[in-house]
Parts: structure tokens; C-alpha cells; sequence
């Protein structure tokens, strides 16, 4: 089994970041107000802040993170090791934690990792990052988290248009010998991966020149591009969520000995309202420990564990002892549960650019 | 001695007739089980529809052609039989099944 029990390491901070333009689900023109309305009370999403003007992953991620440096009054030389999780990279070759690196002006002396993921991203970043950290040659790490998903969607897609929104969050940790240990469970269903895939345009499917240009038009924001080859199997990728997810946070429950009763929050992965609500109900776990963002900012893929613990319950994280259970599920198909245990931790209010 | 053998002979006879009953008993049963089954599943299916007469969910009903059926639905409808039968669906499922009761037997099928 993929348990995992890292020792030494503290979450310090966490904080996020979002586009300052919102679209409201009322206004997706493709929708009458009946529509809109079924399709709000479904998937929970009133609006979601969304990328433009050149807005990127990075940008939303950088934006974060020096809100959580300036919050902790760190020395950004006392960073050792950079992690950036995305499935939105600024440059075709080049990572984004080099970009973060630089223009975070970290140190040289500074290993830089990243992490091509979808949505459990954040609890594999967090899991890669502090066991890296709990070794104790490295003291302290960031752990950059986030997606401009909406630039990559087809404006006609009427899956995916309501649903997702675009952030960047920053997570502080630190070694230190004397907490808890924080626990993970992860998974993968590889057999069911084709339902989130996107296969054109890739080397193994590279674009055709007509799709090639729709998908051009579709990036520089022509919202009349009908061509999609974005796959995404909603029956499929809820029947995994509302199966797999709960299942391993009782395994990683079990495993470790953990009350689920004693847990002050579940944090799961923002995939919709229902899926939320469904997986809330197998744990039993009462719906005011089961915090969502999903009202004002969407989906936002794998910042979305991390934003809504600092859009819902950043006063509970900055000044109390804090048990928390997190779950990120969907692409791969995988998963990823892990618990940690916080005691009065930075949490920014979330910015905007 | 013919009174035992009176009482031998009407234990085998009671026991042999009684054993018919539970046979007959059974069969009827898991018949009437069955139908009791499908009526649930139909009742657990219409449940998931707002605007949608009941009456309109039947075993050969072509759930797909009703005017209320969405995506939408078919996620409450996955969420249903997970709940009520703990057994995890797929798109592909859905999308094979015809009328109702297609889908109340792929849902046995895979109980």
C-alpha cells in the first residue's frame, strides 16, 4: 500500500492568489437563467476568477508567495528547496519553478523540482516536498501550486466553461523535530485515465494544421471556436470521485489511527458541489467540517485544497491547533489523502492581481 | 405398534409435504424479491427527477429520451445506485443502457 508517514517537517504557511476578473455563471451566454440556475445549484459555482491579459500560472503563484514570505518574514535565503506543481506551464521549455526561482531571486544553493500533475497536484507536491524536507538538510521550503486552466478551455465547452476557475497558491514548510507527522495515502487508476485526456497536439497526436489553428484562435481568446479534443468522461470522473477518495481517507484513517470525529477539517478537492457533498456523506463527516470554495471561485483544479483552506477557514488556521484531512483526486485517475496537523500557521487573506 | 407406525408414517408425510412448501415458498419469494427489486429501482430512478411524472418511469422506459434527462441527472443517478447498492457505475454503462431496466440489471450484474 502507498502509505507514507513523514516526520520532522511543519506546515508554516499557506496562501493563494487569484485573477482579479470574474465570470459569473449567469452571464455564459450559451445558457438561458433557467439553465444557469440548474447548472449553479449542481455544481455549486456562482463565478470564478479567471485569467486574462496575459495572466499566468506563475504570475498568480509568485503573487502568492511573496504574501506568505512577507507574512512569515522570511529570508528568501533561508529557502533550500523550491517546488512547483502545474499542468499550465508559462514556457513550452522551461519549467515554472525556474521561472519561480528567478524571480523570486532565491539563492543558488536551492534545489528546484517541479511537479507535472493535475488535480491531486498539491497533496503530491506536499508529500514530495516535506519528505524531502524531513531528511533535515533542508530547512525550509515552497511549495508553488496552480493553474490558468481556463486559457487551455474552449469557450463552447459547456463541461468544463461553468466549472473551473484559474488560482496560484504558496505553501510554507519547515523541518523541525519536535510535530506530528503528517500522513498520505496515494493511488492511481491508470486504467481509467481516458477520462480526463487531452491527446491532440501532443507528440504522440500532433495537432493537424486545421486543428492547430483552431486551437490557436481558442488560445488568443476567439471565443467562437467550436473544436474541441478536450476529453472529459463526467460520469466516469464522478463515479471514481465519489468511489476512490472517501475509501482512502478511511484507509489512511485506519492505517494511522486517526479519529476521524477529533479532525477539525476535511478539505477535499474542489471537483463540484455534488461530488463534495456525496463524499462529505460517506465519511460522515458534518458539512461545517467539510469547508468549500466552490461558490465564488470554481474548480480550481490543484490550488483548490490549499484556497479553500485560506478563503473559508484562514482565522481557524491562524489561531488554533488544527487537525486536518485532505484529499485531491482526477487526473491519472488518481489520488492523493494526507493529514496534518497545523498550530497557529500564516494564512494571508487570498490576493488578487 | 400401529399407533407407532401411524405416527411414522404421518411424520415422513408432514415432513415431506412441509419441505414441498419451503420450495414453493422460496421460488415465490425470490421471484416476488426480484420484482419488488426492480420496482424499488424504478422508485430510487424517478427519485432523481424534478419535473418528471412518475408515472412516466417505467422498466421499458427509454430513460435517455426524457425530456428532463441531463448530465446532470445521470450523476444523481450514479450517486443513487452508489448509495442504495454500492456499486460504482461508469459513462460507458449509462451510455450502453436502453431502457431501466437495462440499467437495473447492469446494476445486479455487478453487485
Amino acid at each position: 500500500m502507498a502509505f507514507l508517514s513523514i516526520p520532522n517537517t511543519a506546515i508554516r504557511g499557506v496562501s493563494a492568489c487569484v485573477p482579479s476578473a470574474i465570470e459569473e455563471n449567469t452571464d455564459i451566454p450559451f445558457y438561458s437563467l433557467d439553465e444557469a440556475a440548474k447548472v449553479i445549484e449542481t455544481t455549486g459555482v456562482e463565478r470564478k476568477h479567471v485569467a486574462n491579459g496575459g495572466i499566468t500560472a506563475s504570475d498568480l503563484c509568485l503573487k502568492a508567495c511573496e504574501c506568505l514570505l512577507d507574512e512569515l518574514n522570511w529570508d528568501k535565503d533561508s529557502i533550500d528547496l523550491i517546488c512547483s506543481v502545474t499542468q499550465t506551464s508559462d514556457y513550452v521549455n522551461l519549467p515554472n519553478v525556474f521561472v519561480l526561482h528567478e524571480k523570486l531571486g532565491l539563492k543558488n544553493d536551492c534545489m528546484a523540482l517541479d511537479l507535472y500533475h493535475g488535480c491531486p497536484g498539491w497533496v503530491i507536491g506536499l508529500s514530495t516536498t516535506a519528505s524531502l524536507l524531513s531528511h533535515g538538510s533542508m530547512r525550509r521550503a515552497l511549495l508553488l501550486d496552480g493553474d490558468v486552466i481556463t486559457l487551455t478551455h474552449y469557450a463552447e465547452d459547456h463541461g468544463k466553461r461553468p466549472l473551473f476557475g484559474d488560482c496560484g497558491t504558496a505553501t510554507a514548510l519547515e523541518f523541525d523535530e519536535n510535530v506530528a507527522p503528517m500522513f498520505f495515502q496515494t493511488g492511481t487508476k491508470s486504467k481509467d485515465g481516458g477520462a480526463l485526456l487531452r491527446k491532440k497536439g501532443g507528440l504522440r497526436h500532433p495537432f493537424t494544421l486545421e486543428e492547430y489553428e483552431q486551437y490557436l484562435m481558442m488560445l488568443c481568446g476567439d471565443k467562437s471556436v467550436e473544436w474541441s479534443d478536450d476529453l472529459m468522461d463526467g460520469m466516469d470522473v464522478f463515479s471514481f470521485g465519489i468511489t476512490w477518495p472517501p475509501k482512502s481517507l478511511i484507509q489512511l484513517c485506519e492505517h494511522y489511527d486517526i479519529d476521524l470525529r477529533k479532525v477539525d477539517k476535511v478539505v477535499l478537492h474542489q471537483a463540484n458541489r455534488l461530488m463534495v457533498q456525496k463524499i462529505a456523506k460517506k465519511l460522515k463527516v458534518e458539512p461545517d467540517r467539510v469547508p468549500t470554495s466552490l461558490l465564488d471561485y470554481g474548480n480550481t483544479t490543484s490550488a483548490s485544497i490549499p484556497l479553500t483552506m485560506v478563503s473559508q477557514c484562514a482565522n481557524e488556521y491562524k489561531t488554533q491547533p488544527m487537525k486536518t484531512l485532505a484529499c485531491g483526486f482526477g487526473t491519472g485517475l488518481s489520488w492523493a489523502s494526507a493529514y496534518f496537523e497545523t498550530f497557529g500557521i500564516a494564512c494571508p487573506a487570498v490576493v488578487e492581481i | 405398534m400401529q399407533k407407532k407406525a401411524f405416527f411414522l408414517f404421518f411424520f415422513v408425510f408432514f415432513l415431506g409435504n412441509s419441505r414441498k412448501t419451503c420450495i414453493f415458498a422460496f421460488e415465490n419469494t425470490s421471484i416476488k424479491h426480484i420484482i419488488m427489486e426492480l420496482e424499488l429501482f424504478l422508485e430510487n430512478f424517478a427519485n432523481q427527477f424534478d419535473d418528471t411524472d412518475a408515472n412516466e418511469i417505467q422498466a421499458q422506459t427509454v430513460f435517455k429520451e426524457l425530456d428532463e434527462w441531463s448530465s446532470l441527472i445521470a450523476l444523481s443517478v450514479i450517486a443513487m445506485i452508489d448509495e442504495e447498492y454500492d456499486v460504482a457505475i461508469k459513462g460507458d454503462d449509462i451510455r450502453s443502457a436502453n431502457t431501466i431496466e437495462d440499467l437495473f440489471n447492469i446494476v445486479k450484474s455487478k453487485k
